[in-house]
């Protein structure tokens, strides 16, 4: 499947073009599928005509390019992935405190960058950007950095350029005369591009949060397969129809009340508007709906419960989330669960049930209980774990997760039980394990057969805890 | 044991811990727990840039330090004045260390007060832009000359210039340099990721 990515700012857009894993896709249908293979980048800067083009290699040198740039614009301090001539396509030179010179070199000539036959090549594209465009063009990449649907693969990553090069009082001097001293430092900096070293911090993918609407992002899956909602559950602008669809299913069909089910259906209407809330900025004020979720986790209605909520249902997946009578049987008598869902101004989404619950949720489905077995599937998933995370974590609290295997060790269902968790996944093995078994971070949980749960924490110390669980603590 | 409707579904494990919203900047990797002395420097002057935008700008930060859940770190107002004097170039420059911590805090304010002034801090900065290509000195502009004024004399009014030693910020135009270099850093805090960045670049130079 085609599938097409654009971040849009006033002075810069980036569309991506690409495919998605075939094998991922055709388990979620309902999602904006992830863009996992890069057919072709294009930057467009305002003020040129042609865009600049290129493939993966192209793509991933701006993205280091701008990232290094961009945070040498802030410190004043040459950063050496900004200016790397040598290897990348991609290259920075500051001209002056407003004048920013991005340099493109050919791509792919056969002869390598060994050879350094410059000759053979076509001349570097240069482009002058000033502050409000270079802003743009970081921005742009920032956008794709925190799209996770987008080369997840590729996050943001921050670290300080190291000391040895470009002390406290040398980036003062470079601040106050900047024109004086921009270019002669890149001459440095080359020296130094050896002395780097690897990545030590590795901050969590950026949680975008708040900011003026002068900055829009927009994301245009071409053949897109979301669901279209007919009329019957379609809200209109103001989404009044809704209102009234909820509503008034609420006085015909039983409400889901057990605590367990209830537990069960937040992780899926979670992981449904989770990864579908793109566009986390420019709220100025908290959204809240009212839910109403059928027993498979398909969203049947929902309700705005203050006045920006029904203002910018439209920034909100929910219209596109809402269930789809041609993929499902149609809601009859269906017992339906409420949740109240709160996309916040730091871009945080938050779902609860409606009415609490009534009592600690526990697991569903059968377990495995004989306590032999839960022992040997505990130390064989130790070793499936241990085995696959290693390095230093960044995190530095305690990650909890619910871990639940079948009787053959396979993994079956894990879930965050505290925000770190999941704010870290991608840093521990889970995702992986899971993706590889389901094709998907947030397929529903394996309930057909026994299962034997765990809680596991991944410790900042490196340590990895597996403990028989013991029910969630409220 | 109920857990009411407007808690978040996940056990945040708050009760020991700080605001998470500090926990979206990694701790730099540095020997002490207190900033060095650009960093120190940097955010008192981003804070300073602020306050030349916007009237009752130090008004705003405790406001949104209350509002953004960070009470227990910027506590009143004699405590961030105690803080952003920990800026060696102020006139009453404490020898008091600003911890990581503070330095978290008063950034995540400081990144929050950019984005909602993203719209002037844009406008300023291309007006800027069409003065230079055509060459008309920036006061002729009043809404520019109304911030490059303010930030001059607050500058003027809480920094030792003779303290300012390399940085020889004595003429009115190096000032006003200052201020403009400061509305670009200020753009870059209200991007998507531009608080990661700021804070990152504070650091620039000082680790291992």
């Amino acid at each position: 499947m085609n599938i097409q990515r654009k971040y849009s700012l006033p002075n810069c857009t980036l569309l991506l073009e690409g495919l998605s894993d075939v094998t991922r896709a055709a388990q979620f249908q309902e999602m904006r599928p992830e863009l996992s293979i890069l057919v072709n980048a294009e930057c467009y800067l305002s003020g040129y005509n042609q865009p600049l083009t290129g493939g993966r290699e192209f793509f991933e040198s701006l993205v280091r390019a701008v990232s290094g740039y961009a945070q040498e614009f802030l410190s004043s301090v040459p950063n050496p992935q900004a200016h790397n001539q040598e290897s990348e396509l991609v290259e920075f030179q500051k001209i002056d405190s407003n004048r920013h010179r991005l340099i493109i070199h050919s791509e792919g000539t056969p002869e390598g960058f060994e050879s350094h036959s410059k000759n053979s090549k076509r001349p570097p594209i240069e482009i002058d950007l000033n502050t409000v465009q270079l802003f743009d063009l970081v921005e742009a990449v920032d956008q794709f950095f925190a799209d996770s649907q987008t080369l997840p693969e590729l996050s943001l990553e921050l670290q300080p350029v190291t000391r040895g090069y470009g002390g406290a009082s040398q980036a003062l001097v470079r601040q106050a005369v900047p024109a004086a001293v921009g270019v002669s430092t890149l001459a440095v900096a080359a020296i130094a591009f050896n002395l780097i070293p690897p990545p030590q911090m590795r901050p969590p993918q950026p949680k975008p949060d708040e900011q003026s609407s002068s900055t829009t992002k927009s994301l245009t899956p071409v053949a897109s397969s979301a669901a279209t909602p007919i009329a019957a559950a379609t809200p209109t602008a103001s989404t009044k129809p809704a209102v009234k669809d909820l509503e008034a299913l609420l006085n015909t069909v039983p409400e889901i009340t057990d605590p367990s089910q209830l537990r069960a259906l937040n992780r899926q209407v979670y992981n449904q508007i989770h990864p579908a809330w793109t566009n986390r900025s420019g709220l100025n004020e908290e959204l809240i709906y009212r839910l109403g979720v059928a027993a498979d986790g398909a969203i049947v209605g929902y309700k705005a419960l203050n006045k920006e909520a029904n203002l910018r249902v439209g920034q909100t997946p929910l219209p596109n989330l809402l269930y789809n009578p041609a993929n499902r049987a149609p809601i009859s008598n269906e017992p339906i669960g409420q949740f109240r869902v709160v996309f916040n101004t730091q871009g945080v989404l938050e779902v609860s049930p409606w009415r609490g619950y009534a009592s600690t949720p526990q697991v569903l489905g059968a377990k495995i209980t004989d306590s032999n077995i839960v022992k040997g599937l505990n130390q064989k998933l130790y070793n499936a774990v241990r085995k696959t995370w290693s390095g230093t974590p960044t995190f530095t609290r305690d990650l909890k997760y619910r871990v639940a295997v079948n009787k053959d060790g396979v993994i079956a269902d894990y879930e965050p039980l505290n925000q770190v968790a999941f704010d870290y996944f991608r840093e521990t093995p889970l995702p992986k394990m899971f993706n590889a078994i389901y094709g998907s971070n947030v397929a529903a949980p394996n309930n057909k057969e026994p299962l034997a749960h765990f809680q596991m924490i991944f410790k900042p110390s490196g340590t990895l805890e597996i403990t028989p669980w013991q029910g969630y603590q409220q | 044991m109920n857990v009411s409707a407007s808690l978040t579904p996940f056990n945040s494990p708050t009760q020991d811990s700080l605001p998470t919203i500090l926990d979206t900047l990694p701790s730099p990797a540095i020997a002490s727990k207190t900033c060095p002395r650009r960093t120190r420097l940097q955010i008192d002057l981003i804070l300073l840039a602020i306050e030349a935008l916007e009237l009752g700008g130090s008004e705003a930060i405790l406001a949104f330090a209350q509002e953004l859940d960070l009470k227990g770190i910027v506590k009143d107002r004699v405590n961030l004045w105690r803080m952003r004097s920990s800026n060696p170039l102020r006139r009453a420059h404490m020898r008091r260390p600003l911890t990581i911590m503070e330095a978290k805090a008063l950034v995540v304010i400081a990144c929050y007060m950019a984005r909602r002034l993203t719209v002037v801090i844009r406008q300023l900065l291309m007006i800027c832009q069409q003065m230079e290509e055509k060459q008309i000195p920036l006061e002729q502009n009043l809404r520019l000359s109304n911030y490059l004024e303010r930030f001059r004399a607050h500058f003027k009014s809480r920094m030792n210039a003779r303290r300012s030693g390399l940085l020889a910020l004595s003429s009115d135009e190096k000032l006003d340099e200052l201020a403009i270099n400061l509305l670009g850093q200020l753009l870059f805090c209200t991007g998507t990721a531009g608080m990661q960045r700021f804070w990152i670049s504070l650091f620039d130079g000082e680790v291992e």
